[in-house]
């Protein structure tokens, strides 16, 4: 496949979010996403995340609670999923740092999550994500990201390209 | 001299049967390849994460996801901890912290070498990078409390929370 046509899709899958409420494309184009098998859906109050309980997402079986890392997964990926959406990225964002609070037990049961977005400038955005199961006042996780959002030319609309492989992201410094 | 391999060999097998007793780390595919105790006592975990498309988060330049990255970290912090203390407690992350320096970009196994460098009664701390293919991928700390109610404690309570 080739970057163009990627990009299309991802293009694609934002305005299908944005427009008509779809996050299911969207979803579906992240493999680790669908790995966690989760879902989204567009609230007044932003996007609201799901990540449906699995057997196979237990870390301490014999309580049973969601792995630590799963749920840090979960978290993380909606983080970048949200920022896509609002700010109409054309590469899912490149993850800075990640700093998660555990708060509570996080049992056998499906969890939800919510994030808070604050831009830091053109290229960097720093989200703010709290996850629950029973109730949202009572999160059972607090997370914070920084992203490198990719550099739009706002006067011509144009993405500054930052794709390529390998070589073309170790000549570039600031990542 | 023989005392010391015995436990050294039991530490061995208990990491590395440690899988059986964690789902998502047995579905990912995730092994302890190396277990050391440190003269103070504390352990040192590598556990390896094979590649597996599935786990990618950048589909545009098929990186695996950070997040799985994160798991890897957590699991073997985990087993660090577990491994270090002097009796059995109950273990549950407090803290995770991740500095991403590269991408995972090819399609070797990710590493992540995890150390507990200290743990009082109630409180680890250890640290972990992240390598594929002799390249650092990620840094972490994290910090572990032990036998609290706080935690992930196996009390009905707790769980039907």
């Amino acid at each position: 496949m080739s970057t163009e046509s990627r990009i299309a899709d991802l293009i694609n899958a934002v305005r299908l979010a944005r427009e008509a409420a779809d996050l299911g494309p969207l979803l579906s184009l992240v493999p680790y996403a669908a790995y966690l098998g989760m879902q989204a859906e567009p609230t007044d109050d932003g996007l609201l995340f799901h990540l449906p309980f699995r057997d196979d997402l237990v870390g301490n079986a014999s309580l049973p609670a969601l792995h630590g890392g799963a749920l840090a997964g979960f978290m993380e990926m909606a983080a970048l999923l949200a920022t896509t959406v609002a700010e109409r990225q054309q590469r899912i964002p490149k993850p800075v740092d990640f700093s998660l609070d555990y708060l509570r037990s996080a049992g056998p049961r499906d969890t939800h999550a919510r994030c808070k977005l604050v831009r830091h400038g053109r290229r960097v955005a720093m989200v703010q994500v709290s996850s629950w199961q029973q109730d949202e006042s009572t999160p059972v996780a607090v997370a914070r990201v920084h992203l490198l959002l990719e550099a739009v030319d706002t006067s011509s609309g144009d993405v500054d390209e930052i794709s390529g492989g390998a070589p073309g992201l170790e000549a570039r410094g600031e990542q | 001299m023989t005392q010391t391999a015995d436990s050294d060999d039991a530490l061995r097998r208990a990491a590395k049967s440690y899988r059986e007793y964690i789902p998502h780390v047995k579905a990912l595919g995730m092994t302890v390849s190396d277990v050391q105790r440190g003269e103070d006592g504390l352990v040192e975990i590598v556990m390896d994460l094979p590649y597996d498309e599935r786990l990618i988060g950048d589909p545009q330049h098929g990186f695996l996801s950070t997040g799985v990255m994160t798991t890897l970290v957590d699991s073997a912090a985990g087993l660090a901890v577990f491994c270090s203390q002097k009796q059995p407690q109950s273990i549950a992350t407090l803290d995770l912290r991740m500095d991403y320096l590269r991408p995972a970009r090819n399609r070797e196994k990710l590493s992540a070498r995890a150390t507990c460098y200290r743990m009082t009664g109630k409180i680890a701390f250890v640290r972990a990078d992240v390598i594929q293919d002799q390249q650092l991928l990620a840094r972490s700390v994290s910090v572990f409390m032990m036998g609290t109610r706080g935690g992930r404690r196996s009390t009905k309570a707790e769980a039907t929370q």
